[in-house]
């Protein structure tokens, strides 16, 4: 029994020690060459495709630009939602957070040097069936159309125009504490909440999934989802404003969230040698055929 | 001692202490996490409130539909399941040779590896456009649904180890009962299966375990809208809330904190549930009772 105290003792020690040691590795990397990005689910593939595209193009740092390192690129990208982006760049887990929305002033004050690229647009289109009874009779909802749809003020499609058959409306959202969410709430719902009826779907292909196999479903899918499922689904005018890539950039298609990059400070050389790249025609592009409206 | 035996009597205890330590560590960390939510709100407005929301000026962090819908949906898989894995428990034992039994069983271990998310899209693109068709809803996304999903994912636990005893104990009175006359399904129903009732109710705590905290196969076909759970109805059981908010949760909000409740009550009554197996199954063995495991 004595001899498994101090062997339990050894461990606890040893095990301590190795925390301890981990811990340190971190900082190690002094020289810095690598850039972590984390956060948005919608940003981070985006993200993640140009990294790659610039590291098979540059090689090194030397050959994207020649007063940098001559050593390997390397972007790590991963993503786990907007406050997790937010979260790594306080804790320092990462260099800089991915963010599908915007950032909230009790957020900015955690941030030392709060520092933000806006690197696109991304916009949610009220999107539904092309067999959607309402469709098929008017192709624009009002603000306060949409409230009610969403909110469960009309519970039957009947309710929204007579003519229109008793059947429920099936309100498909993202979570309700998401970015998307966020933006929709923000941008629509003002103070009034949506229906606790919705189902809440775990990724913007889920929503649009259950709105392409369901003509009474109603949901916000993003405007690169309403590209991709072309004819699959098809999106109202809001306010009488279509979506499309002018009225998104010039702000009058109102539904939409800025895709921001945010960090610490001035990273100095490497850092902004890959956000000149993201900001380039080719990044553009990239932005642009992942469903997102770029911005210069 | 050879110096190869002092090394592994020196590494073991250590690797079994840090893997205590790291479970009570990850424990203690939910509880700190959890902490400002339960001083904002008692554990008692928590459990039975029915208003789930965070991200209100005063956030408000009712439980209870969500808590309701993880039992509902994890007891009904059990009644589903419970029956089938007995029954083919029962077949194979009886009613296979010893090879195609082999064959069944590991191709039943096999399914209990099918990635959750894969059963998730199958119930998606299969169950719940059926639920919905055949109760004519609106959607088919409900508690019903969600339970026959998770029926399916944790059949392979309860009949590999019902199997298990029952083979043990069918092998055990096999030559006597033969000996006296008895036949063997009548063997079974009167002795086998009442012999081994305690390894039955132990793999069903481990399904209901698994049940209770599988996430994805559920979320994908429960809904995930936080309201009173009905058996034809969408909800949100506690490991959907927690997968569906986490990502976007403000660090260090009562929203953060409240997950975390939610994960300490998870927790809780997975622990509970497992106490009482075991203070069970200790009271039948000090009886005198059959051993049950």
């Amino acid at each position: 029994m004595k001899g498994f105290t101090k062997r339990a003792i050894l461990a606890a020690c040893v095990g301590a020690a190795m925390l301890i040691s981990a811990g340190c590795g971190f900082n190690q990397n002094a020289q810095n060459t690598q850039l972590t990005y984390n956060g948005s689910s919608t940003l981070a593939p985006v993200i993640s495709k140009i990294a790659t595209d610039f590291t098979e193009k540059n090689k090194t740092w030397s050959h994207a630009d020649s007063s940098l390192p001559d050593k390997d690129i390397t972007i790590y990208v991963s993503s786990g939602g907007s406050g997790t982006g937010i979260k790594a760049v306080i804790d320092g887990t990462a260099d800089f957070g991915l963010v599908a929305r915007e950032v909230k002033d009790s957020e900015k004050a955690k941030i030392k040097d709060y520092n933000e690229i806006k690197v696109g647009i991304d916009a949610l289109t009220i999107a539904v069936n092309p067999e959607n009874p309402l469709y098929a009779i008017k192709d624009n909802l009002t603000k306060e159309e949409i409230i009610k749809i969403f909110s469960g003020e009309y519970k039957t499609w009947n309710q929204v125009d007579p003519s229109l058959p008793n059947q429920e409306i099936i309100v498909v959202t993202r979570d309700l504490g998401g970015g998307a969410h966020e933006v929709f709430q923000q941008k629509i719902m003002g103070s009034v909440e949506v229906t606790k009826d919705a189902i809440q779907a775990p990724s913007m292909g889920a929503l649009v999934t259950k709105v392409k196999e369901n003509p009474y479903a109603i949901g916000y899918a993003s405007y690169g989802m309403l590209g991709q499922n072309k004819g699959q689904i098809v999106a109202f005018k809001v306010d009488g404003v279509a979506p499309t890539d002018e009225t998104i950039t010039d702000g009058s298609y109102m539904i939409q969230r800025p895709l921001l990059i945010v960090g610490k400070g001035n990273m100095g050389g490497v850092a902004d040698a890959f956000t000149k790249y993201l900001k380039s025609e080719e990044g553009r592009k990239v932005i642009h055929k992942m469903g997102f409206v770029p911005v210069n | 001692m050879h110096l190869s035996d002092r090394f592994i009597s020196g590494i073991v205890p250590i690797m079994a202490v840090s893997v205590l330590v790291l479970y009570i560590g990850i424990v203690l960390y939910m509880a700190i996490e959890a902490w400002p939510a339960l001083i904002h709100m008692s554990w008692m407005d928590i459990v039975t409130g029915t208003v789930w929301k965070p991200m209100a000026q005063s956030p408000v962090l009712g439980l209870a539909y969500i808590i309701s819908a993880s039992l509902y949906i994890s007891l009904l898989s059990l009644i589903w399941a419970l029956p089938l894995g007995i029954g083919t428990s029962v077949g194979l034992s009886l009613g296979v040779s010893p090879r195609i039994r082999q064959f069944c069983l590991s191709t039943i271990d096999m399914i209990a590896g099918i990635p959750s998310v894969i059963v998730g899209f199958i119930g998606l693109a299969v169950v719940v456009p059926a639920i919905q068709s055949m109760f004519s809803l609106s959607t088919g996304e409900s508690i019903l649904s969600a339970s026959l999903v998770l029926a399916f994912m944790i059949l392979p636990y309860i009949v590999t180890h019902c199997t298990e005893s029952i083979e043990t104990y069918r092998q055990r009175y096999e030559e006597t009962a033969l000996g006296l006359g008895i036949s063997p399904w009548h063997t079974m129903k009167a002795i086998v299966l009442p012999s081994a009732k305690g390894s039955i109710i132990l793999s069903s705590v481990l399904a209901f375990s698994r049940a209770m905290g599988e996430t994805m196969a559920v979320m994908m076909v429960v809904g995930n809208a936080p309201i009173l759970p009905n058996l034809l109805g969408k909800a949100e059981p506690i490991p959907s809330l927690i997968a569906l908010e986490m990502g976007s949760v403000e660090y260090n909000s009562l929203h953060y904190s409240g997950l975390y409740v939610a994960a300490l009550v998870l927790l809780i009554i997975l622990i509970l549930t497992n106490v009482l197996v075991y203070m069970y199954s200790w009271k039948t063995r000090k009886d005198g009772h059959h051993e049950v495991i």
